[in-house]
């Protein structure tokens, strides 16, 4: 992942780590240990990824809805 | 005959044409009698086991977490390899395995050399055409997938003779191996009453103005940017509104440059949107222009040229063999802002030209791409030669 924004890392990530339905999300502190950014900076682009459409925060954890699913793998197909 | 078919996208997981292909193929060759079982991964929102119109459709989840996508392919592999083992064994094995792309390609020669059946595999793109040049190591492994894939595989089936003789010259592989089936839609999705007014309302295009759409994955293949920079060419008058419709990991810089301009309030960019909203879209346009820079077949023409919306296209590859200049569509320069507006300005500025592309346009659609027709070669391309 090296080279993309925050944003395009965290949408990669969770598709990688199939985190696409409640039962298989990624708690948020694990995401923002991996991402390895300033909290307040996860904190503020989950926000807007939310915003977008593209992931579900619920609680402590985060998915990626079908948008956001298919916007990771448009880098693939 | 048994078919077990292998893809990384079916419907409703829609990452780019490969899904709608082979939702289309499957359920034609279903028509004609086949028993197609589709392996795929899973989707939020559908069940793992279904039968749509026909066909068996098996989504796996992808149980592994992976720290990349290249190991996210592999794992995908893994679990579509084991779905497709426990349905040979439950029903009797496979008369042939139809694998699409590369990206199912090590299930595909698996299941080959385990179930002792034949492999066929078709290509929908080409890596070196997609990147420009193979230079990253993920590059190097997705040529040399494709490359193995052609290698295994009794049969190719490409999508337009220019990607057949991409396929040959990349690949030394033997022509007689190639088989060209072109793409087809489903022209009855299109068969509908669409309130052109309200739609186009709908997307902020009133009366007066004009809606130029774009339909595709926000990728630098499909080259929108260019489309963007042309619509900042296009005479005022024409009072022209850009409806870009697909996302991707451009969109980003593709809002920024848009918005960024003087042109901004003329450009609206809607996501993903679902099929039904799509068709109101086409039949409400008043260009559909393709701008890509590299486009093996170009799906996205054939449902412009169904919903009756003038084609406006690059002329690249299997694109030109789609799209005849002046006849069923106008052909542009690809990666060229001023050629792509004037192509625009030549459908917008002239209603007698439009009507005679379109009326060409829904002649050929008619006559050549049909499921039934496409189905029909894919038959003949599983058979063996005797």
């Amino acid at each position: 992942m090296v080279g993309l924004n925050i944003e395009e890392r965290i949408i990669q990530l969770l598709a990688n780590l199939n985190a696409i339905r409640l039962e298989k999300a990624l708690d948020i502190m694990a995401l923002k240990d991996i991402i390895k950014a300033k909290d307040e900076d996860v904190a503020s682009i989950m926000g807007g990824l939310q915003t977008k459409g593209y992931l579900t925060i619920e609680g402590e954890k985060v998915y990626l809805t079908k948008a956001g699913i298919l916007r990771a793998f448009s880098y693939y197909s | 005959m048994k078919v077990l078919t292998l893809t990384w996208e079916y419907s409703p997981r829609i990452v780019g044409g490969i899904s709608r292909h082979v939702e289309g193929l499957s359920e034609a060759l279903v028509r004609r009698g086949a028993e197609v079982h589709v392996v795929t991964p899973d989707f939020p929102g559908v069940p793992y086991e279904e039968i749509v119109r026909g066909v068996h459709i098996h989504r796996v989840s992808v149980e592994t977490p992976a720290p990349d996508f290249t190991t996210w392919v592999m794992l995908m592999n893994h679990y579509l390899a084991k779905r497709a083992a426990d349905l040979a064994n439950s029903l009797g094995g496979f008369d042939l395995v139809h694998a699409h792309d590369w990206l199912v390609t090590p299930v595909g020669i698996e299941s080959k050399h385990f179930l002792g059946s034949d492999l066929i595999t078709t290509l929908h793109s080409l890596e070196f055409k997609r990147v420009g040049s193979i230079s990253s190591p993920f590059s190097r492994m997705v040529d040399s997938l494709e490359w193995w894939s052609t290698y295994e595989s009794r049969r190719v089936i490409v999508c337009s003779n220019s990607m057949k003789w991409d396929v040959i010259h990349k690949f030394s592989v033997p022509e007689e191996k190639i088989m060209v089936i072109p793409n087809s839609i489903d022209t009855s999705k299109f068969d509908l009453h669409v309130d052109r007014r309200s739609v186009r309302l709908r997307y902020g295009v009133h009366n007066g103005e004009r809606l130029v759409l774009f339909l595709g994955r926000l990728t630098p293949q499909k080259g929108c940017e260019y489309l963007i920079k042309a619509m900042r060419l296009l005479p005022s008058h024409l009072n022209a509104k850009l409806i870009v419709v697909g996302d991707g990991w451009m969109r980003n810089d593709l809002e920024r440059e848009a918005f960024g301009s003087d042109i901004g309030w003329r450009v609206r960019f809607t996501g993903f949107l679902p099929d039904g909203e799509v068709v109101q879209l086409l039949k409400s346009a008043d260009a559909l222009v393709v701008p890509s820079v590299y486009e093996p077949f170009g799906m996205v023409a054939l449902e412009g040229m169904a919903a009756g919306a003038p084609v406006v296209a690059s002329n690249v590859d299997g694109l030109s063999e789609v799209i005849k200049h002046d006849y069923n569509g106008v052909l542009v320069y690809s990666r060229d802002p001023s050629s792509i507006a004037w192509g625009i300005n030549r459908v917008l500025s002239d209603s007698g030209y439009v009507q005679w592309i379109v009326g060409n346009a829904r002649t050929i659609i008619h006559e050549k791409y049909n499921w039934d027709a496409i189905a029909s070669l894919t038959i003949d391309a599983y058979k063996r030669e005797e």
